[in-house]
């Protein structure tokens, strides 16, 4: 049966408490396509984990996002069998600092997963995130194949796709990209990091990338979007490997528009984000603003 | 009377087949090295083998510049010693050419370059080289002058059984020599290859793959610091060249290019950068971003 995210979150309300939810109350999760402006906070420091917290604690607290009793999706990119120092999954302090944040906000249960490309096993532990996400508390596993479900993405070139049913079940999402170079699409960094809730056969996503990824980004709608920048992928994306490729900036950009933290993103590279496909048509899409002339940005040294 | 006929040359065509393909299977495989070649290192772990689109489980996204080029299997199995892990992974491409480039596209100007088969590069965690129809990739997690060094000798055990060197694409000879920096050269077959070398639009105006044609990138450096590339681009028709020519200078009308001069070379103007266009019989050369308009002219004159 194919459902939108929104019909699946509803009827699992309604099984859960006999009764149907106000569409109103899952607002602050499925906002509306006209978001407003929103600002961004940058944060520099040598201490990934440092420059986390004070991030957060910067746009608002996590209590802004975070509620009690929330069950919380994080989003790493752990696709990789890399070891952080060669910058292609995120900085496992980065998740481990917002895990943290999100049980000091009263959240239930933090859950941690990606769909990894190479061996999941091997992933999650050479990148660091399954040990540092554990440490503070989260449920690390590896994905289970049988509950990825058919679902109605409703987007321009992905109406329905295979997702991963506890990415949409949860009651916030939170995306923690790093931000790399990536063959495909110039540069992968928050709203491509969705691929990785999407089983089936990828590479029928690659055919209209900018837009799936558009798509996607408008099914998810997350709560926060943490982009490492700790250290970037320069070259040889996404996979990377060699350490000449990695530039250190010290840097984590935090936003509520998913668009923004893409844009901002990109000019760490020294690409127009308008040259980025998907940013632009997320853009077009009302998701977010690309302009950051318009976007109130925060920057903060640790 | 005329099925029968057909029926045994069906046959041996389909046995031919199976059997070449097994054969190269095979033959891709013996290109690893034993436990005895590398002693004291042995395999460790499943031979991951990945055939065409299956190189999607292996490098998802990643994959779609291998498929540019031409890829057709790869191979990844992974060696200890107890202390120390390498993995090996071979990539067998569609011929010599597209081995090239994905070599090429993959290196980095500046990394160590060491003489293992057509050209390798060598850095803590990795070694990269091509041979043959063969891109080999070898790689550690645990770095140091050791690693480095089994990573070497493991590199050359590997080319050692490809045998033949092969040759680099012949438009590389093309690209004028003086001022190029060393290892900067890039074969590119499509959009994604160009791309990743210079973002000229996601509306291709070169369109290799669709018309036949191929492109090399190299980067130049002067004295007085002026550094940009150049791209050289062949089609197997003149027509095409004016097609794509056509095709590029509306899109830096679009991008708010200005077009300065126009001789046999023409002269574009984007921020601080020249950017000089030269055609000629099926050869379109094109600098971009020089800062100094003389050290352009001077790279597009050697230009075919």
């Amino acid at each position: 049966m194919e459902r939108t995210r929104r019909e699946f979150l509803l009827s699992l309300s309604a099984l859960g408490m006999g009764a149907v939810l106000p569409s109103s109350l899952l607002e602050p999760f499925f906002s509306s396509p006209s978001p407003g402006i929103k600002p961004l906070v940058v944060v520099k420091g040598s201490s990934p984990y440092d420059i986390t917290k004070k991030a957060i604690e910067a746009i608002g607290g996590i209590k802004r996002f975070v509620s009690r009793n929330d069950i919380v999706v994080i989003k790493p990119n752990m696709s990789w069998d890399r070891l952080p120092e060669q910058a292609a999954n995120t900085n496992p302090m980065v998740v481990k600092a917002v895990v943290e944040l999100c049980y000091q906000a009263g959240a239930k249960k933090v859950k941690v997963f990606d769909n990894s490309i190479n061996n999941a096993r091997r992933c999650y532990v050479r990148s660091g995130i399954a040990e540092a996400a554990r440490e503070a508390g989260a449920d690390v596993h590896f994905v289970d194949r049988r509950k990825f479900r058919r679902m109605k993405v409703g987007g321009q070139a992905l109406s329905e796709w295979f997702i991963y049913t506890e990415a949409v079940e949860a009651d916030k999402l939170i995306n923690i990209p790093i931000a790399k170079d990536h063959s495909l699409t110039r540069l992968t960094m928050g709203m491509k990091n969705f691929i990785g809730f999407c089983g089936g056969r990828r590479s029928r996503l690659h055919q209209r990338i900018h837009q799936v990824i558009a798509d996607l980004a408008n099914f998810f709608k997350p709560t926060l979007v943490v982009l490492d920048a700790t250290r970037i992928l320069t070259a040889n994306g996404p996979q990377g490997g060699d350490l000449s490729y990695v530039k250190r900036l010290d840097m984590v950009i935090v936003g509520e528009d998913q668009v923004a933290v893409d844009a901002y993103g990109a000019t760490l590279f020294g690409i127009s984000p308008g040259d980025i496909g998907y940013i632009r048509i997320a853009r077009d899409m009302g998701l977010g603003v690309m302009d950051l002339n318009k976007v109130p940005i925060k920057r903060l040294t640790v | 009377m005329k099925r029968k006929k057909r029926y045994p040359g069906s046959i041996v065509f389909a046995l031919v087949f199976f059997i070449s393909a097994f054969c190269l299977g095979n033959d891709i495989q013996k290109l690893l090295p034993s436990s005895s070649d590398v002693f004291p290192f042995k395999p460790q772990g499943k031979l991951l083998r990945f055939k065409e689109e299956g190189l999607y489980d292996f490098i998802d996204g990643g994959a779609e510049i291998y498929f540019e080029y031409g890829f057709t299997e790869a191979l990844s199995q992974e060696y200890t010693d107890g202390k120390l892990t390498i993995s090996i992974t071979i990539y067998l491409m569609k011929d010599e050419e597209a081995a090239f480039g994905i070599y090429s596209a993959n290196r980095k100007v500046g990394k160590k370059r060491i003489k293992i088969g057509g050209e390798g590069v060598v850095s803590d965690f990795m070694l990269l080289f091509w041979q043959e129809r063969f891109y080999v990739v070898i790689e550690t997690f645990n770095p140091g002058a050791r690693a480095k060094k089994e990573m070497i000798r493991m590199a050359r055990l590997v080319s050692r059984k490809i045998g033949r060197i092969g040759a680099p694409p012949s438009i590389l000879a093309r690209l004028p020599k003086g001022n190029l920096i060393p290892g900067s050269e890039v074969f590119v077959r499509g959009t994604l290859g160009i791309n990743n070398q210079f973002f000229f639009s996601e509306k291709d105006p070169f369109r290799l793959k669709k018309m036949g044609g191929e492109g090399a990138f190299a980067d130049y450096r002067f004295p007085d610091g002026d550094r940009f590339k150049l791209f050289l681009v062949r089609y197997s028709r003149k027509e095409d060249v004016f097609l794509a020519l056509s095709r590029l200078e509306a899109i830096w009308r679009k991008q708010g290019f200005v077009k300065e001069q126009k001789n046999k070379i023409a002269f574009w103007r984007y921020r601080a950068g020249y950017y000089l266009v030269k055609k000629s019989g099926n050869f379109l050369s094109i600098v971009l971003g020089a800062l100094n308009k003389e050290n352009g002219l001077k790279i597009i004159n050697l230009c075919p």
